[in-house]
């Protein structure tokens, strides 16, 4: 057993709101220069939509992720023997996103507002090209190009996740009395198994050992960009103008001090949650060979419990500090993933071992349930979960997206999180009956203290408890810079140090 | 003159090139990189890129052979047959670096997204590349065989100036086409650290094949070891 | 049949056309241009070699050496002791398919021209005063021994017609071996070249929605 410890971000779908205050936060923090513009290390998506980049999800099309073959993994992103085959294509990716996947960087020239010469028409902000600089005749793509719009033919309509559905469910996609969406939101999933590290000819790409953060070394990587091409979350970005590659650093200069991330911390919605998980590196690879259905369960079972003596005495023997095994214990992260089993890896079926996980959305199931039996909690029927397959958002949707189409898996957390709306009505209003209750959370294997809890940490919970995160032992760190932030200003951070040499910045 | 331009400059060149290379690699190893461009614009630069390298690769390989073991090349080139393969060869892929260094220079000047990361400095790139290839070309179809010559010629003079003691006489009577593709390759080497001919110094790529795929590293002191191998 | 099959139905038969041209315009080519290197070689030099080889090649006293075994050193077949490169790098002599080196002068009638012939010998050939040749055999001296071998070759040879240069041949085969390699290219990575250029993901949108939309 090899035990290690890892960082892991969880989303509360059902309470996005889709707000991008977490994008803009990120943005004003890590992607506002040059050549950064087009990044979002964090971005809310519109789903039923296309992304960004858009389609993402499509592996036909950007063959990110690893695929099984003969017993093994590979890299998806070329055919053939592996590490040669992406040496020979070291000149031109066949699979790289071009920048028009994304969206060409622009600014409006605003300054035309205030200097255009006095004439009979409105002067008007052209949009102008932050990489050539030059006007643009029409703006085709931008940040958050979909947003909202979920019963869009062209965007949600071309959604990679839709595929299984049937017509009547496709049909709702476009009516709009019936059409549904929800958000999104993304960062790196800082995976077990991550394909951009394994396809990095430079090696410069690693997971820490310490809290699985995935990094970028910043002076090693040589932009062969082999990185974005195999993400298949499309989560590092490829920089431009320094001819480097970016990507979400999980915020590791707050992690380390226990601060929570700059996109967590932003969170209206109070939608994330941050915490340790430990997990038996031993067994990476078996997991993310595991089949299909089966992808979820086995992410579930590499998870160790922290409560558990022999885990603990692992751990310690592994070198994990007495801190973070604290934190996982009371990890957010664990009970939601594990304990109660109610979140979910955002496309197990790319083998990556995704570190972050989705609490699908509930929202439009209560009204689908409230209009279809007359009410929300029908106390003489004991089958409360039959409204679930009539929910707006289909579970087949939300299984494609979420569980690798097992649509299992989705359903235990969409019932579970139905059980504890139940349980809440009942000490609220008691108009559900305490025997219902009792044999809902019975059916769907929660007790009344996991349903409090549940309750406490999504509803209530204070920024303590939505974010343990444990400080990192700077002081016996060896790799880490040992100045002070206030002796660091100036000198860090992403971009090449400022010098000027026969008119070329160095 | 020729004393100069072949015994003089070789060293300051690769000088140059090495006091260069450790002093961007030490100062800002951020810049270190290969500036591609395939993200802006990635239609023309399949022309471009894969003939331009794979043809450059070819021929610098042989000429990076040629220096190591010259007898071993005029061995193979003792049978015509054996030396036409290997010319053949040669040019075939000279034109096809040709082909593709046309490819780049016509992207680099039309579109307007890399025309707007184009420095000056890639620009000189450029020019020394295009001569290179044009007088290496010229060489080997003006003056044929020169894989031959270039094993009896030039390598004993590339070993006089390793053994510091150039003895210009054996490319000072050489065409001037010869001279030019020589000394403009000097310049080439010397300006790999100034350019982004930097990821020509392909220091990482081959550890690829070695290494295992993932890779952790531990900033912890006494934690295990920087790589741990999860697998091949 | 709409707008855009027929345009890819064009574009696919323009690649094939094109292919088969430059695969059928190939063969004629090389064929051509080897014809041209053998052709005008009896119409030029036959006048005057003939005038010239007869009396040579009986006034030439026999030569020590063996004509074959100088073959081999002038290909390089049979190493110089000294490790002096072969004379084919850039001297022709009459032999091989695609001819000799062009760096240095044509040697096939070097034996029968009265100012040079004495010029064969290992002392001239060693001189470190003589342009290319010099600094590479004053430091590799060929022997006596070989050169005699070597006089017998040249005695040989300027019995023959001096060849045309096949430089043009050697291009022509060259740009073929080129256009081979696009082609087989293009084999291998058709399909990837044809993947990046059905566009980006917008216009893969666009199209699976049916409009022309986009741009």
């Amino acid at each position: 057993m090899d035990i290690r410890a890892q960082l892991s971000m969880n989303f509360h779908m059902d309470k996005c709101i889709g707000c991008h205050l977490c994008s803009v936060a990120c943005k004003n923090i890590w992607t506002t220069r040059r050549g950064a513009e087009y990044m979002w290390w964090n971005n809310v998506e519109t789903k039923p939509g296309a992304g960004y980049p858009l389609t993402w999800e499509d592996q036909e099309r950007y063959r990110g992720g690893w695929e099984v073959s003969g017993g093994s993994l590979r890299l998806k992103l070329l055919k053939g023997p592996g590490k040669i085959r992406t040496l020979a294509n070291i000149f031109f990716q066949p699979n790289l996103p071009t920048v028009d996947d994304y969206y060409e960087p622009f600014t409006f020239d605003y300054q035309n507002l205030f200097n255009a010469p006095a004439g009979d028409d409105q002067p008007v902000a052209r949009p102008r090209s932050l990489i050539t600089g030059e006007f643009m005749e029409k703006v085709v793509l931008g940040p958050n190009w979909d947003d909202d719009m979920g019963g869009s033919p062209l965007y949600a309509m071309n959604d990679p996740n839709l595929k299984g559905l049937s017509e009547s469910q496709k049909e709702m996609l476009t009516k709009f009395h019936k059409l549904f969406f929800f958000y999104l939101p993304r960062i790196c999933n800082h995976c077990l198994n991550p394909a951009c590290v394994a396809s990095c000819p430079s090696g410069a790409i690693y997971k820490r050992g310490e809290d699985g953060i995935v990094l970028i070394d910043q002076d090693t990587c040589r932009a062969w960009r082999f990185c974005v091409s195999a993400c298949p979350y499309k989560k590092p970005y490829y920089n431009w103008a320094n001819g480097k590659s970016e990507k979400c650093i999980f915020c590791y200069p707050r992690t380390e001090t226990g601060q929570p991330n700059a996109c967590a911390h932003s969170c209206t919605g109070r939608i994330r949650f941050v915490g340790v998980l430990l997990y038996d590196a031993d067994r990476i690879e078996d997991t993310a060979k595991t089949p299909d259905e089966r992808l979820v369960e086995a992410m579930r079972d590499i998870i160790l419990d922290p409560n558990d003596p022999r885990v603990i005495a692992e751990a310690r023997k592994a070198g994990i500090d007495e801190n973070w095994l604290i934190a996982a214990q009371q990890s957010p992260a664990y009970n939601l993933f594990k304990k109660w089993r109610i979140s979910m890896p955002n496309h197990p079926e790319f083998r990556t071992v995704p570190m972050n996980f989705y609490v699908p959305p509930l929202s439009p199931i209560l009204h689908q349930a409230k209009s279809d039996s007359g009410g929300v909690f029908d106390p003489e029927s004991m089958e409360f979960f039959n409204a679930i397959d009539k929910m707006r958002v289909p579970i087949r949707f939300l299984a494609n997206l979420l569980s690798a189409g097992n649509e299992q898996v989705v359903l235990e957390s969409l019932k579970k999180q139905l059980a504890v709306r139940m349980y809440r009505r009942q000490q609220r209003f008691g108009d559900v009956g305490e025997s219902v209750v009792k044999s809902v959370l019975s059916q769907v294997g929660l007790t009344a203290q996991d349903a409090e809890d549940i309750f406490r940490l999504t509803a209530l919970s204070t920024v303590q408890e939505r974010f343990v995160i444990p400080e990192t032992h700077r002081e016996a760190m060896t790799s880490v810079d040992p100045r002070t932030m206030f002796e660091k200003r100036g000198s860090v951070g992403f971009g090449p140090k400022k010098k000027e040499f026969l008119g070329r910045t160095w | 003159m020729n004393q100069f331009l072949f015994g003089g400059m070789p060293y300051v060149l690769l000088m140059t090139a090495i006091i260069g290379a450790i002093w961007r690699f030490r100062s800002n190893k951020y810049t270190w990189s290969s500036q591609s461009s395939q993200f802006l614009e990635n239609k023309t630069l399949f022309f471009g890129s894969f003939p331009w390298h794979y043809g450059i690769i070819t021929i610098l390989l042989g000429h990076i052979f040629g220096i190591f073991f010259p007898s071993a090349i005029l061995a193979w080139n003792g049978v015509p047959v054996r030396l036409y393969i290997l010319e053949l060869t040669a040019l075939s892929a000279g034109f096809l670096a040709f082909f593709g260094l046309l490819a780049l220079i016509y992207r680099r000047l039309t579109n307007t997204r890399v025309k707007a990361l184009t420095t000056s400095w890639d620009v000189l790139v450029l020019i020394v590349l295009l001569i290179q290839v044009v007088t290496g070309l010229g060489n080997a179809i003006l003056y044929r065989w020169g894989s031959n010559w270039y094993a009896g010629a030039a390598v004993p003079w590339i070993w006089s100036i390793f053994k510091l003691s150039p003895n210009v006489d054996y490319v000072s009577n050489l065409p001037l086409i010869t001279k030019t593709h020589i000394f403009n390759a000097m310049i080439f080497i010397g300006l790999i650290p100034f350019s982004r001919l930097a990821h020509f110094v392909v220091i990482n790529p081959y550890k690829y094949l070695i290494r295992p795929y993932q890779v952790v590293r531990w900033y912890r002191k006494g934690g295990p070891t920087p790589n741990i191998v999860q697998y091949k | 049949m709409d707008l855009k099959s027929c345009k890819r139905f064009f574009g696919k038969g323009l690649q094939l056309g094109l292919g088969l041209l430059l695969v059928s315009g190939l063969a004629p080519a090389v064929a051509f241009a080897a014809d041209q290197a053998a052709a005008p070689a009896p119409a030029v030099q036959a006048a005057p070699a003939a005038g010239a080889a007869a009396p040579v090649a009986e006034a030439a006293p026999a030569e020590k050496g063996s004509a074959a075994v100088g073959k081999m050193y002038f290909m390089g077949a049979k190493r110089f002791s000294n490790g002096g490169p072969p004379c084919i790098s850039c001297h022709s002599a009459g032999v091989g398919e695609l001819g000799g080196g062009i760096l240095g002068p044509n040697l096939t009638k070097v034996y029968a021209d009265e100012s040079k012939n004495p010029l064969i010998n290992s002392v001239w050939i060693n001189n470190p005063s003589t342009p290319v040749m010099g600094p590479v055999f004053s430091n590799r001296n060929v022997t006596d021994e070989e050169v005699d071998n070597l006089r017998a070759f040249f005695a040989e040879q300027a019995k023959g017609e001096v060849a045309a240069s096949s430089t043009g041949t050697f291009a022509i085969i060259g740009l073929g071996g080129f256009v081979g390699i696009l082609i087989v290219f293009n084999i291998i990575w058709s399909g990837r070249y044809r993947n990046r250029n059905k566009g980006t993901a917008h216009d893969a949108l666009w199209r699976n929605y049916g409009g022309k939309g986009g741009r």
